[in-house]
C-alpha cells in the first residue's frame, strides 16, 4: 500500500510528535529523510525542494511515505519501480538545517545590495511618473498613451529587483516580498499612483451601495439592483466606514486595487508552494499571476473579496489538508505500475468510497483549519453570485479525486449556497430567474463577451484583441505546465481545476463580463502550472533565464497596456466627484438623476433615494447616449450629469465626433427645458426648469 | 417561526452537527480509517437525518418553486408571493467593468 503526498512538504516532522494521536497502523508515518541527490542540477540552483520517496516499511511490509528535502530537482513522486535507492546515509548527520557549503559561503555585495537599490529606485521614480503623467491626453490607447517615461523607467526597476534577488545566489524572503509588492505597485497600482482619484465606474457604483446600507442602518434598498441580493461585502464596508467615522471611502477606492492584488499573490504564492515546492518557483508563480492578471476585477468589488476567500479555502485544501487516498486496489502506481488493473468503473467507486489518508498535523489544527475554511465558505455565499460555485467546483474535484482532508467542506459550500439562494435570494428568482437561464432574447455570453467588445477606435481594438490574445497565451503555457507536471507527478488534477470554471458558459446570459470570471477563477492555477512550465525552460539552459527576465519585462508593460485600455473613459477627477456630490446634496430626494452615458462616478451616493432612470418599458434607453435628445425628451430627468469620460467614451469607443456632448447640453438648453447650472469644460450639470419648456 | 427560520435552523443544525462529527473523527485514535466509534456512527446518523429534514424544508420553502420556474422557462407558479415587493423595478445585472 502506497501512502503519498500527506504532509506538508518540507514541514521537518515525523508524525511522531503529533501530540495524543498514536501512530496509525493503516497510515504509517512520514519520515524526513535527507539525501544526496543522485545527480547534481544542471543549472547549480537548490531549490530546496521536497521530494518524496516511498520506502519501505519493514515493520508493515508498506510504503510510508517519505519527504526528502535539501536536493535540486523538483518535486517529483517516485514511485517503488525504478526509483533511485535511498542513500545509505539518509538518517546520516546531515539533516535539513545541515548547512551545504554553498550556504556558508559570503554572497558578493552585488547581490546583496543590487535588488533593494532597484526597488528604492522604484519607488522613487513614482512621484516622478505621477508628476509626468498628463491625464488630460488620454486617448483610445488609455494608461500607455500618457505615462510619463519615468512610469515606465519605475515598473522595469521593480520587475529588475524581483529578478535580481530571484538570481541571489540565496534569494531572501524578506526582499522577495518587499519586491514583490513594489512590483504589484508599480504594474497593478500604478493608475492608483497617477491618478488622484479611483477609476471605474462600477467601483463608485459599489460606494454608493456602500453609502445606502449605511444609511439605511444596514437595511439594503429593495428593487434597485440585482447585486443587492448579495449585501455582504456592502454592508461589511458599510461597518468598517460608520466604525470609523467617516462617510466617504474615496482613498480605499483609489489603494483598493493593489492591496487587494496583493493579497491575491499571497494566496498564489501559497498554492504554488504546496504544489511546486521550492523557493523561486512560488515567487515566479505569483508575478506570472500580477502580469498575466488584466481582467481587472480588482476594483472596489464583492468579487475582488471573494477570490481572497477562494484562494484561501484553496490554498487551505492543497496545503495543509492535502493527502491523497489510499488505493486498496492496488491500482496506485497506474499507469506504471505492474499489478493488473480492474475495470476503471471499480476503481473509481471503491475510490470515491474510500477516504482519504488523514494529513499529519495535529488533530486541533485541522480542526481549527476546518473552521476557518467553513467560515470562508460561508462568508463567500452571501457576498457574490458566481465566487461560490468556482470553489464549490474545484473542491469537489478535489473531493473526487481524493486530494484533501474534509470532503464536509463541499456540503457545508453547497448547503450554503442553496440555502441562502432559496431563502435569502427568494425575490431575486422569483423576479430574476431569467438573470440565469437567459430569456431568449439575450444575445450569448460569447457575442457579449468578444465580438460585441471589438470596438473604437485603433487603440481600443489593439488592446482588446490583447485581451483576447493574453488568456490564450496564458492557456497555452499553462497546457504546456501541466504536461511537465504530468511527467513528474503523474497528476492532472491541476489543469482540471483551472477547466471548473467554464462551467460558467453554461449561464450564457450573464453577459459578457462571463468571460472575465472564467479567465480570473482559473488564474491562479493557470499561473502556477506556467511557472512550472517556465522552470522546465530554464532548467535545460541556464541563458534562458535572461529570455525569461525579458519576457517578464514585456508582460509587465502589457499589462499597463491592457489594464489601461479603457482608462480614457475610466478616469475620474476631483472635479466629477465634487459636482455629483453637489448635485446629490442640493437636488431633493425622489428626483430623477441621471448622467448623459453610463461612465463617471455618477452613482457614489444617493441609491435607493434618487431615481435613476432607464426604467421605461419599451424604450431602448438604457443610457441617454443611446439617443440622447429622444432619451432626455423621453426620459425627462430632473437633473443631467456629463464628464469628460462621457465625451470620451462615445469618441473613442463609439465612434462619435468630438465635442458629442457639448451638442446635447446645447441642444437640450436650446430645447428650453433645461438650464446649465455648471460647467467647466465637459464637466456640466443640467436642471431641469420648473416651470417647464421656456 | 416561519418556515425560512426553521430552514436556517436546520441548516445551523447541520453545521454544528459536522463540526461536532468532524471533532469525533479527528480526535479519535488507533481507529482505521473508514471504521469509526459509537459516537462517530451516531453523530453521521444525526448528520445523514438532519440532512435530510433540511432538505425536506428547502423542498417546501421555494426549492419545489423554483424547480418548477427552471422547468417551465421561468413561470412563476399562480400560488406563489413574493418575501418582500420589488416594488416593480427592473434590478440591473451585474455590470461589465470594462465596457
Amino acid at each position: 500500500m502506497t501512502s503519498t503526498d500527506t504532509r506538508q512538504p518540507g514541514d521537518g516532522r515525523d508524525g511522531q510528535d503529533v501530540p495524543g494521536r498514536e501512530r496509525d497502523p493503516i497510515d504509517p508515518p512520514t519520515q524526513v529523510i535527507p539525501v544526496v541527490p543522485p545527480t547534481g542540477h544542471p543549472d547549480g540552483h537548490d531549490d530546496g525542494e521536497t521530494q518524496y520517496y516511498s520506502v519501505p516499511d519493514a515493520r508493515h511490509g508498506e510504503s510510508a511515505t517519505t519527504a526528502v528535502r535539501g536536493v535540486d530537482p523538483p518535486t517529483q513522486m517516485l514511485h517503488a519501480e525504478g526509483r533511485p535507492p535511498v542513500p545509505a546515509q539518509a538518517s546520516g548527520p546531515r539533516g535539513p538545517s545541515s548547512p551545504r557549503p554553498a550556504d556558508t559561503e559570503p554572497v558578493s555585495r552585488l547581490w546583496i545590495w543590487l535588488s533593494p537599490a532597484l526597488a528604492l529606485l522604484a519607488v522613487a521614480l513614482l512621484p516622478v511618473a505621477a508628476a509626468t503623467t498628463n491625464l488630460d491626453e488620454l486617448g483610445g490607447w488609455g494608461l500607455a498613451q500618457v505615462l510619463g517615461i519615468a512610469g515606465w523607467l519605475a515598473l522595469a526597476c521593480a520587475v529588475g529587483a524581483c529578478v535580481a534577488e530571484l538570481w541571489s545566489p540565496r534569494p531572501r524572503v524578506p526582499m522577495l516580498g518587499t519586491a514583490t509588492g513594489i512590483l504589484i505597485l508599480c504594474s497593478t497600482g500604478m493608475p492608483s499612483v497617477v491618478m488622484p482619484e479611483a477609476r471605474f465606474t462600477t467601483a463608485w457604483l459599489i460606494s454608493g451601495f456602500v453609502d445606502a446600507i449605511s444609511n439605511g442602518n444596514g437595511v439594503p434598498p429593495q428593487g434597485v439592483d440585482a447585486r443587492f441580493y448579495w449585501p455582504a461585502f456592502f454592508a461589511q464596508w458599510a461597518f468598517f466606514r460608520d466604525a470609523a467615522g467617516v462617510t466617504q471611502l474615496d482613498v480605499v477606492l483609489r489603494w483598493f486595487p493593489p492591496a487587494v492584488v496583493a493579497v491575491w499573490a499571497i494566496g498564489v504564492y501559497a498554492l504554488a508552494k504546496s504544489m511546486l515546492g521550492g523557493h523561486r518557483a512560488p515567487w515566479v508563480a505569483a508575478w506570472l499571476f500580477v502580469g498575466l492578471n488584466w481582467i481587472e476585477q480588482d476594483y472596489f468589488s464583492p468579487q475582488a473579496t471573494g477570490i481572497v476567500l477562494l484562494l484561501t479555502v484553496l490554498t487551505f485544501a492543497l496545503g495543509p489538508l492535502a493527502t491523497r487516498r489510499t488505493d486498496p486496489l492496488g491500482a496506485s502506481h497506474w499507469p506504471s505500475g505492474t499489478a493488473t488493473k480492474l475495470p476503471l468503473w471499480r476503481r473509481w467507486t471503491v475510490a470515491a468510497m474510500t477516504p482519504p489518508n488523514r494529513p499529519t498535523l495535529p488533530p486541533r489544527q485541522l480542526l481549527l483549519i476546518y473552521f476557518c475554511a467553513s467560515l470562508c465558505l460561508l462568508a463567500i455565499a452571501p457576498a457574490h453570485q458566481l465566487t461560490p460555485f468556482a470553489i464549490i467546483g474545484q473542491l469537489a474535484v478535489l473531493a473526487v479525486v481524493g486530494r484533501f482532508r474534509g470532503r464536509g467542506l463541499v456540503l457545508v459550500a453547497i448547503l450554503a449556497v442553496a440555502v441562502y439562494v432559496l431563502i435569502a435570494g427568494r425575490d431575486f428568482w422569483l423576479t430574476q430567474l431569467s438573470l440565469i437561464t437567459g430569456s431568449g432574447e439575450d444575445d450569448g455570453a460569447l457575442q457579449s463577451g468578444v465580438a460585441d467588445r471589438l470596438a473604437g477606435d485603433t487603440g481600443q481594438i489593439a488592446v482588446k484583441l490583447m485581451r483576447i490574445l493574453v488568456p490564450g497565451l496564458t492557456w497555452l503555457l499553462a497546457i504546456v505546465g501541466a504536461w511537465v507536471y504530468w511527467k513528474r507527478r503523474r497528476d492532472l488534477v491541476p489543469i482540471a481545476l483551472a477547466a471548473v470554471p467554464m462551467a460558467f458558459a453554461a449561464v450564457q446570459s450573464y453577459g459578457g463580463e462571463l468571460f472575465l470570471r472564467i479567465v480570473l477563477y482559473g488564474l491562479p492555477i493557470l499561473t502556477i502550472l506556467g511557472a512550472d512550465a517556465l522552470r522546465s525552460f530554464a532548467r535545460k539552459n541556464r541563458g534562458r533565464e535572461k529570455i525569461l527576465a525579458v519576457g517578464m519585462l514585456l508582460t509587465f508593460c502589457s499589462v499597463i497596456v491592457i489594464r489601461g485600455g479603457n482608462d480614457a473613459y475610466m478616469n475620474v477627477t476631483a472635479e466629477d466627484i465634487a459636482i455629483t456630490r453637489d448635485v446629490y446634496a442640493t437636488t431633493p430626494p425622489g428626483s430623477k438623476i441621471m448622467p448623459i452615458s453610463s461612465v463617471g462616478p455618477y452613482g457614489l451616493t444617493g441609491i435607493g433615494k434618487y431615481d435613476r432612470g432607464g426604467n421605461i418599458d419599451g424604450k431602448n434607453c438604457p443610457a441617454l447616449a443611446a439617443d440622447p435628445i429622444p432619451c432626455i425628451n423621453l426620459e425627462y430627468p430632473d437633473v443631467i450629469l456629463a464628464y469628460k469620460s462621457m465625451e470620451l467614451e462615445g469618441v473613442v469607443l463609439n465612434g462619435k465626433q468630438p465635442g458629442w456632448t457639448l451638442d446635447v447640453i446645447r441642444q437640450a438648453v436650446a430645447s428650453g427645458k433645461y438650464t446649465l447650472t455648471y460647467q467647466n469644460g465637459f464637466d456640466a450639470v443640467l436642471r431641469k426648469n420648473a416651470a417647464g419648456p421656456q | 417561526m416561519t418556515g425560512a427560520a426553521w430552514t436556517w435552523t436546520a441548516f445551523f443544525a447541520l453545521l454544528l452537527l459536522m463540526g461536532a462529527r468532524a471533532w469525533v473523527v479527528e480526535t479519535s485514535t488507533g481507529r482505521a480509517e473508514g471504521r469509526g466509534t459509537g459516537r462517530q456512527k451516531a453523530l453521521t446518523a444525526s448528520v445523514a437525518g438532519t440532512l435530510a429534514v433540511l432538505i425536506v424544508l428547502a423542498v417546501f420553502n421555494g426549492g419545489a418553486t423554483l424547480v418548477s420556474m427552471l422547468l417551465n422557462g421561468g413561470q412563476v407558479p399562480a400560488d406563489t408571493t413574493a418575501v418582500t415587493d420589488a416594488g416593480g423595478a427592473v434590478p440591473a445585472a451585474p455590470a461589465a467593468p470594462d465596457n
